[in-house]
This record gives structure tokens, C-alpha cells and sequence, in this order.
């Protein structure tokens, strides 16, 4: 079985298995999980695909909760149904960006990751000064007026890989790996580059705002604790501990992570140890990730196939 | 006293200890072209050991507060030198001049360390009670024995460092490296000595940063997080790898903080800085005292 063939095949099933857990199991705690992973893998592609173009985008913290804030307000104050309320803060997380993007994507290299951090911190500590955002206590009642929202979600996290994937592998995915190459070669060819990470930047934030408002509408309750700077750390970790060089990497590393994170505090530790440690170990050990492993595994399990 | 006047003060002491912090993380910038996500960490451990160990110290011998405190101080910081050393070898070296990669372990290793950090000192926040009690009035307005001697001795390291690395050899093996490391390199400097010594200086700096502060300020295993977001704005605003950059940086950001501070509030102070950062961007990419055009 060729490489693209198994992992899409992996995702698919595991695709299929959310979704029908969503519509078939009664008990809610497990479609919360399953709601709470499929968020996290939407925000975990959307960091990645800042990642393909060689910048560390630590705001989508930032936007997904400015997504999470913005429907949830639309929702709460002016009871704008579930749907457009979606679009909004998704479409609010993504105009936010370019404004953002414009000024720190001009310097390359780390300067863009230390203030996208610095932007998710400084989110967050706005919602905490905002009384119409609710303040430190945030937001409640942001009821969803759709049935089956957890379904959605799941539907909505495969349209966003489909598109994410196809964006990767179109024209312009290969100018942005080509930045990540070489930025003085693609700028030798004519391509803006930092008009094109701008692009990368604003695909990123919109799935982040997408991953955000889902988040607000799904839980019903945010606050500005919920979109700290652990938000995208646990996404970073998420693709990092998935391998980075498939897609399907950031989703079976969100998966497992979230189940071992599901044990580890059921058992009564910290997450936050299970993950440190998790991302130190795979870095100096695994650098792949899981992908790195199973390819390994697919070219000898290929190898001995063609021997026969 | 007037207000301003002790706000400035204020402002100048607490400055002094963010120069002292970003100093380390801009020097291991330097000689490693990484950011050091877990530089807090170092900080916050060794402020929450000298904390602990003050009061154990003081039960076992009955020695005055300061003495108590130098001790301490001195044993931590010989401990934490090793698990600098320790750290470089077996993380840190590997990810040197790999940006991206080195983000991620540390930010991985500043998680598990805080995780660490509550699980060994616990999540009750600890202070070192004062050294020397008491204030004096200093230009009108009123600063305690401890602020001051606190920033006496912030001054004093950071002017040591600026001797160090200007007046001597390993000082000048260390700019060497960190402007121009294939230059270094044919001219037989090893650098990974180099590194190793940016390293733990660097380190070091975070944890004298994390003691001097413990007298006057309580301490928590998360309190690294809020002294690197700082860090972060004083190396944009003063260039990354910028010795003077850090230190004008490390003054306006204390500044900022204490005047926007007391007229606004703390969180709409750091809001203001990040105006600040961006308007900087905006102007200046490469910093303010930073030469490196870009």
C-alpha cells in the first residue's frame, strides 16, 4: 500500500469512527472528547500549515479565541443563529491577522514567534479587561440552535483537512515549502515572500477562528483561561509528537495525545508533565514522530513485499 | 515624596532585574541563534530554592537573615550551573542553531519543569523575608534597604558582564562565535566550549535574576512565563543578540511597567508594551541599538 494511500486511509477511518460516535453514543462525556479532539486537530492543522512555510505561528491561540469570543458574542448579544455566527468569527480571526501579519512577517526568522506569542498572551489579557466580554468570568449561554452539533464539528474538521491538504499540494503549497527551502531563491523568482506568508498566516488564522467558534458554541462557556498560551504549545506539541511531514501526522498526534491526556488526569497527574515530557522525549528521540516511525515500518513492510 | 519621583524608582530597580534576565537570554541567542523558552524556568528555580532554603538555613544555625540569604544564593547558583551544564549536554547542544526545533524542546522542557517545580516546592507562593529591613528617602521619594541593594547588585553583575565580555579573552571567544561563527571556527576556536560557557553564563544570569528578586516579590512555579513574555519584548525592542539593546531595553520596559502601571494598571501595562513592540517592528525590524542590517 503506497504511503499517501494508507495514512488518508487512517484518517478516514478515524473520521468515520468520530462521526458515528457523535450520532450513535449517548453517553456525552464521549462526545465531548470527541468535540474537544476535533478542535484541537483543526487548530493543530492550522499551526502546521504556518509550519510548512517555516514560521512557528503561536497566535493561532490568539485567533482561535478571538473566533471563540466573536461568535460567541454575536450569539449571546444579538442571538445570530449558530451558522453565520461561525462564519463571523471565523471570518473575524482571519481580517485580524493580515493587519498583524503585515507588520511582524516582514522580519523572518524568530521574531514572528516570539510576538505570536506575545499576541496570545495579550488576547487573552484583553477579554480579561472587556465587561462586555464578560471579564475574567467570560461568556455563558452560547447555545448552538442547530441539533447534532457535535456531528458538525466532526464534518466540519474533515472539510477543513480536505482543504488544508489540497492547498498543500496545489501551486501554492510548493512555492510555500520552497520559502521554507530557500526564501532567497523564491524571492529570486519573482514571488513576494512576505506577501505569500501573509497568505499562509491568513489561511492559518481562519482555520484557528473556524477551530474557535465551533470551540464557544460547542462548550456553551469560555473565558480568557481557556485561550492562554498552553493553547497552541498543546497544538505544537500535537503535530510535533504526530510528524510533521504528513498531514495525517497532526491528527493521529492530537488523537493519541488526547486519550493519554484523558488517562494521565483520570489517574490524577498534570497533563502539562505527560506533554512536557512527551515533546522533550520525541524531539531528542523521535524527531519524525509517529509518522517517522510508520514509515519505517510501510517501507519495510513494501520492501518485503516487492522480494516476493 | 512625590509620586513620580518613586515611580521612576520603582521603575529603575525592577528594570535592573529584567536587564539582568534578558541579558541571559539574548547571550544564549547569541552564541546558539535560539530563544530559550525555558529561561524562565531557570529563574523560577532558582528564586523558589533560595526561598526554601532561607528559612531551613536560618532553623539549623540561627544566622541573620542577609547572611542566611548569601549563602543560599551562592549554593543555589553553584547548582544551578551544573544543571545548566547538565541541560546543554544532553538537550541543548543538540538543537543549536536550529531555531524552530529548539522552540519546541524548550518550550516542552519549560512544561515539564514547571510541572516539576509544583509538584517539588507545591503551588503555595513563597517569598524570602527581608534582608535588611526598613526604607530610606532617596530624592524625594522612599525606596527600602532591600530595593536598593537589590539594585545595587544588578548593576554591579551587569557591569561585570559587560566587562567580561569586553575585556577579556573568553569574552571575546564568545562575541567571536556569536557574530560570525564560521570566522571563529577558522580561526581554531572550538565552539562548542563557547557555547557550553554562553550557555551557563546565560542561564546563570536568569537565576541571579530569579534570587535577587526573591526578597522583594512572592514567587510561584508559573511566574517564569510572566518574566519571559517581558524578556521577549526587550530583546525585540532592543535586537536580538544586542548586549545594549538588552540592557536600554530591560530600563524602558521597567519604566513602562511601573508608570503605565500605577496610572493604568498592570494589564493594560503590558498591553502597552506590545503596542510598544509592534510600533518598534513597524520603524526599526532589527531593534533600536541593534547594527545587524536586515
Amino acid at each position: 500500500m503506497s504511503r499517501d494511500k494508507f495514512y488518508f486511509t487512517l484518517a478516514g477511518a478515524l473520521f468515520i469512527a468520530a462521526l458515528a460516535t457523535c450520532l450513535l453514543v449517548r453517553n456525552p462525556y464521549f462526545v465531548q472528547v470527541i468535540v474537544w479532539m476535533a478542535l484541537n486537530v483543526i487548530l493543530a492543522l492550522g499551526l502546521r500549515f504556518m509550519l510548512l512555510v517555516g514560521e512557528v505561528n503561536l497566535g493561532v491561540g490568539g485567533f482561535f479565541g478571538l473566533g471563540a469570543y466573536t461568535a460567541g458574542f454575536c450569539v449571546v448579544q444579538y442571538g445570530i443563529p449558530a451558522l453565520p455566527a461561525i462564519a463571523l468569527g471565523t471570518l473575524v480571526a482571519g481580517l485580524a491577522s493580515l493587519p498583524f501579519g503585515y507588520i511582524t512577517l516582514r522580519v523572518s526568522g524568530h521574531y514572528f514567534m516570539l510576538i505570536s506569542f506575545a499576541l496570545t498572551e495579550v488576547l487573552r489579557l484583553v477579554y480579561t479587561q472587556s465587561k462586555t466580554l464578560g471579564g475574567n468570568s467570560g461568556m455563558v449561554g452560547i447555545i448552538p440552535n442547530i441539533p447534532a452539533f457535535p456531528a458538525l464539528v466532526v464534518v466540519m474538521t474533515g472539510l477543513t483537512f480536505l482543504v488544508l491538504v489540497y492547498c498543500e499540494r496545489s501551486h501554492f503549497g510548493r512555492v510555500i515549502r520552497a520559502i521554507a527551502d530557500s526564501e532567497a531563491m523564491v524571492r529570486a523568482v519573482g514571488i513576494s515572500v512576505p506577501n505569500t506568508k501573509l497568505m499562509c498566516l491568513l489561511i492559518s488564522s481562519l482555520v484557528a477562528g473556524l477551530g474557535g467558534s465551533m470551540f464557544a458554541l460547542a462548550n456553551t462557556v469560555i473565558a480568557p483561561g481557556d485561550f492562554g498560551f498552553l493553547l497552541p504549545v498543546f497544538a505544537l506539541a500535537y503535530v510535533k509528537i504526530g510528524g510533521q511531514s504528513h498531514p495525517v501526522g497532526a491528527v493521529l498526534g492530537t488523537v493519541v495525545m488526547s486519550v493519554l491526556a484523558q488517562l494521565v488526569i483520570g489517574l490524577g497527574a498534570q497533563d502539562t508533565l505527560l506533554f512536557g515530557a512527551a515533546i522533550v522525549l520525541t524531539m531528542l528521540f523521535m524527531p519524525e514522530g509517529f509518522i517517522g516511525l510508520m514509515d519505517r515500518v510501510l517501507a519495510r513492510a513494501n520492501s518485503r513485499g516487492t522480494a516476493r | 515624596m512625590t509620586i513620580p519621583t518613586q515611580l521612576i524608582i520603582n521603575g529603575l530597580q525592577i528594570g535592573a532585574v529584567y536587564v539582568v534576565f534578558a541579558l541571559g537570554l539574548t547571550l544564549i541567542f547569541g552564541v546558539m541563534k535560539i530563544i530559550n523558552f525555558s529561561h524562565g524556568e531557570f529563574f523560577t528555580l532558582a528564586g523558589l530554592a533560595v526561598a526554601m532554603l532561607v528559612p531551613l538555613l536560618r532553623a539549623a544555625t540561627g544566622l541573620p537573615n542577609w547572611a542566611a540569604y548569601a549563602v543560599c544564593f551562592v549554593a543555589t547558583l553553584l547548582l544551578m550551573a551544573v544543571i545548566g551544564a547538565v541541560l546543554f549536554k544532553t538537550v541543548f547542544a543538540r538543537f543549536a542553531r536550529d531555531p524552530v526545533g529548539a522552540l519546541i524542546v524548550t518550550l516542552g522542557l519549560s512544561m515539564l519543569l514547571q510541572s516539576l517545580f509544583s509538584w517539588f516546592f507545591g503551588n503555595a507562593p513563597r517569598k524570602v523575608p527581608p534582608l535588611v529591613p526598613g526604607t530610606m528617602s532617596l530624592l524625594g521619594g522612599r525606596v527600602s534597604y532591600d530595593r536598593l541593594i537589590i539594585f545595587a547588585l544588578a548593576i554591579i553583575l551587569t557591569a561585570g558582564l559587560w566587562y567580561f565580555l569586553q575585556r577579556t579573552r573568553s569574552g571575546l571567544a564568545l562575541r567571536a562565535v556569536s557574530e560570525d561563527r564560521e570566522a571563529a571556527l577558522l580561526q581554531g576556536m572550538d565552539d562548542r566550549h563557547v557555547m557550553l560557557a554562553g550557555f551557563v553564563i546565560g542561564s546563570l544570569l536568569s537565576a541571579l535574576a530569579g534570587g535577587l528578586i526573591a526578597p522583594t516579590t512572592v514567587l510561584t512555579p508559573l511566574v517564569g512565563a510572566d518574566y519571559l513574555t517581558k524578556a521577549f519584548i526587550i530583546i525585540i525592542v532592543g535586537g536580538t543578540g544586542s548586549i545594549p539593546g538588552a540592557i536600554v531595553g530591560g530600563f524602558i520596559v521597567g519604566m513602562i511597567e511601573s508608570l503605565a502601571g500605577f496610572y493604568l494598571d498592570s494589564t493594560t501595562a503590558l498591553i502597552a508594551l506590545f503596542v510598544l513592540v509592534s510600533a518598534v517592528l513597524l520603524v526599526r525590524p532589527q531593534g533600536i541599538l541593534s547594527r545587524v542590517a536586515r
